[in-house]
């Protein structure tokens, strides 16, 4: 198993000076979190008792409506976020693809920007010295390697920020929509090498684009209110309750 | 392969504690450096004297002490070396001392980019802070010493013992930086509070004035304030002075010491319930 979900709960304040006044309390709180928290005023629970594993060979797809918890999970189990109760067992390396990054730095170089991020996912000296042709490579940025990060355009920069996730050998990719900015060449190729990717490691991927959940995707998990409601091994079933979920909303607007 | 636990729970016991920290330090070390690059280069990255600026500033505060001193501005009491000199030291270990709070208190915040992309762990940013203070004060201090052997002064061995002198007050400097690295985040305002005191801190503690200095009031202070001993003895340690009681600096030095390990533990067990709230 690579990672194991359990029991998770986390819980957001939507107001932003309650939001301070809780972290000062908090810091000067000490609890063995046996215990699930009490919502404080404004606060909410974006993740309710959700229960999930990935093992290496799967393609997990999160689906859900924006808002369902699907990010926040994401950022849960990478760390980010701390579980406000539960457990995230990690056994591997995590690397990610996100619409948008904001680790690159734009006077910097395609390359040192891409030493930074490997460093970053937990690479080696050597490791990165070993796999620098291939993220390049894979990449497609030829001559703008040598060239700041604030020159490449929003495809240059998905680009290496999906390569650095591949090459960096990972235990679990989490792709949360990174591949939305991708043309359509860059798509095909990163699910050819995804389809490659999967017999050894876990992939957990959100998306609005069904394609790819039909194309991957092994596992579908559906989210609603932070909470896992559906999880199913037929892909095209999965599909079809959360269309039918968008539909109910649609109709109620 | 690593297996990392995320729970609201920490544990471990105090050696378990610190054998993680080290642990932690250890499997960064590609992070850490590649950090440290970036934060030295950055800066400059848009200037024409690049990283050279890191010689240029201290010695343009040199000319700036050198003015002062021949205008008649400071009236500092009876020092053994050149004042001027004397400044120039005290001051390089006073910016010592201050920027790690400095740069400490902001790294929670700063580690957002990072923290938003991977599974980050705060002990990188924390040493690659520790390690561009201590390098930010390699090059000055370097430059403060030829300027003293310029001016005459000369160095005995005592002057050996300048920099592991030097701990306590950096202890004391990295505390106070990663304690209010957690208060910066959601107390923004005590931070800024304390950032702006320690401008006047400085006038409280014999940085620009010796410990000879004749103002009751700011004897009353310095007498009990634990940076005058652990800033005046490594001084005197480096340009030769005869240190008359060693008692305060030991007492101090197990102050900052002390200080030093509560915070990092209260860091480390409360970091994960605010790193969050930087994202707003």
């Amino acid at each position: 198993m690579i990672i194991e979900v359990d029991g998770v709960y986390k819980k957001f304040c939507t107001n932003l000076k309650l939001n301070m006044l809780y972290g000062l309390q908090d810091i000067f709180r000490f609890e063995d979190g046996s215990k699930l928290p009490p919502l404080r005023k404004k606060e909410f629970w974006a993740l309710k008792d959700v229960n999930l594993s990935i093992k290496r060979g799967e393609v997990v797809g999160v689906l859900g409506m924006n808002g369902a918890g699907k990010t926040t999970l994401i950022r849960t189990i990478m760390g980010t976020f701390p579980p406000s109760a539960g457990t995230i067992k990690v056994d591997g390396r995590i690397t990610t693809v996100f619409e948008r990054t904001r680790a690159f730095q734009r006077f910097y170089s395609g390359i040192e920007n891409i030493r930074v991020k490997c460093a970053l996912f937990g690479m080696t000296a050597p490791e990165i010295d070993e796999r620098m042709d291939q993220i390049l490579d894979f990449a497609g940025i030829g001559r703008f390697a040598e060239a700041p990060f604030g020159s490449y355009s929003a495809g240059m920069r998905a680009r290496v920020n999906f390569a650095i996730a591949i090459f960096a050998r990972p235990d679990l990719l989490i792709i949360d929509e990174g591949l939305a900015v991708s043309d359509v060449h860059f798509r095909k190729k990163c699910m050819d090498r995804l389809a490659e990717l999967k017999g050894d490691a876990g992939i957990m991927l959100v998306t609005h684009n069904m394609e790819q959940f039909e194309e991957l995707a092994t596992r579908l998990i559906i989210m609603e209110n932070g909470t896992i409601v559906g999880e199913t091994d037929d892909i095209a079933y999965g599909i079809k309750q959360v269309m039918n979920i968008k539909k109910e909303t649609l109709s109620k607007i | 392969m690593r297996v990392v636990v995320n729970s609201p729970s920490g544990g471990g016991g105090f050696f378990g504690f610190w054998k993680s920290r080290i642990a932690s330090v250890i499997r960064n070390k590609q992070l850490i450096k590649q950090l440290l690059f970036l934060s030295l280069t950055e800066q400059y990255k848009k200037t024409w004297l690049g990283s050279l600026w890191l010689v240029v500033n201290p010695l343009l505060s040199i000319v700036i002490w050198l003015i002062m001193n021949f205008s008649g501005i400071y009236q500092p009491g009876e020092t053994s070396i050149p004042y001027v000199g004397y400044i120039l030291l005290s001051m390089s270990i006073w910016l010592f001392f201050v920027s790690f709070f400095k740069h400490i208190a902001t790294a929670v915040t700063e580690s957002s980019r990072m923290l938003m992309e991977a599974p980050f762990e705060m002990e990188a940013k924390l040493v690659e802070k520790i390690l561009l203070n201590i390098i930010n004060f390699m090059i000055p201090l370097s430059i403060n010493i030829i300027v003293l052997l310029a001016m005459g002064v000369s160095f005995g061995w005592s002057s050996l013992w300048f920099m592991p002198a030097l701990v306590p007050l950096m202890l004391l400097g990295i505390a106070i930086g990663v304690f209010f690295s957690l208060i910066e985040v959601v107390f923004n305002d005590i931070y800024l509070i304390v950032n702006q005191g320690m401008g006047v801190l400085m006038f409280l503690t014999p940085v620009v004035y010796t410990t000879k200095v004749d103002s009751e009031f700011l004897q009353s202070i310095i007498q009990v304030n634990p940076l005058t001993y652990l800033l005046s003895i490594p001084r005197d340690l480096l340009i030769g002075d005869e240190i008359a009681n060693w008692t305060p600096y030991w007492i101090s030095a197990g102050f900052a010491l002390v200080v030093f390990v509560l915070v990092i533990h209260f860091f480390f067990n409360s970091v994960y319930k605010i790193v969050e709230r930087i994202f707003e």
